[in-house]
């Protein structure tokens, strides 16, 4: 095979996390482009079971002012 | 037995007196409709990630509670959004109790913020130049002889300024002498 691609694996599932906290905000960054949005499961390689949870973690911290909405304005 | 958690965000302007008051009304108000507290205390002093009411920084406050039931869980949300200093809050229900914190931990509500601002490390080079100043002030006290009038200072400064007037005295003697 010429191409190999990189394995993908789910983060949580490697670090044996079951619950995400909204509060973790360097954790979710990781989950973030850099405009924030939030990034699709076939990049990060999460599983659909963590992914639902962890977009639920990044909404909630995004309503709270943790996590921005839109990075793009940030000048102002 | 259910559990919930309240992150609020407070009004950064407010002062620790201001933010003790609005704590206990909210305390007040939890226990008024029933809730109990489990963990009531100032998260820290952040940076938004995005402006609220023109305010660019805000303080959390974290706030655990666990109740029988949640009839009245509208009406505190109510009373949330309507509280003025209360810029935004957020209601999660947790699946387990959380751990109660003990011990209180005392928040320096400016300390994450201040090593952000610039203002920090002018502040403290004034500082500094006070203390250039108050060495120069014991320095040209000592050359006078004036001990009884130095302030107590650190050791080390007292022993070069003793040496120092223990010279002059010296000098005193032999312009005496020549006298």
């Amino acid at each position: 095979m010429a191409f190999q691609s990189r394995r993908k694996f789910c983060y949580f599932k490697e670090n044996n996390i079951t619950q995400i906290d909204y509060k973790d905000v360097k954790l979710l960054k990781r989950f973030i482009t850099d405009q924030g949005k939030i990034m699709p499961r076939r990049v990060t390689g999460t599983s659909a079971k963590m992914h639902r949870k962890l977009v639920r973690a990044i909404k909630q911290s995004r309503n709270i002012a943790l996590m921005p909405y839109s990075n793009i304005s940030k000048e102002n | 037995m259910k559990y919930y958690e309240s992150l609020y965000i407070i009004n950064p302007n407010y002062e620790q007196d201001r933010l003790d008051e609005i704590m206990k009304t909210v305390a007040d108000k939890i226990s008024e409709y029933g809730f109990s507290i489990i963990n009531h205390h100032v998260w820290s002093k952040k940076r938004l990630a995005y402006s609220i009411q023109k305010h660019k920084y805000g303080t959390f406050v974290l706030l655990h509670f666990q109740t029988e039931s949640a009839e009245n869980l509208n009406r505190f949300e109510r009373f949330m959004v309507l509280e003025k200093p209360i810029i935004r809050h957020q209601t999660v229900g947790l699946k387990e109790c959380p751990e109660v914190e003990t011990e209180k931990k005392s928040v320096d509500l400016d300390k994450n913020i201040k090593s952000m601002t610039i203002d920090d490390g002018l502040s403290k080079k004034v500082a500094s130049g006070s203390e250039d100043v108050k060495i120069d002030k014991s320095k040209s006290l000592s050359e006078k002889g004036d001990m009884g009038e130095t302030p107590n200072e650190q050791e080390s400064k007292e022993i070069e300024t003793l040496e120092k007037s223990e010279e002059i005295v010296e000098v005193e003697k032999t312009e005496n002498i020549k006298e």
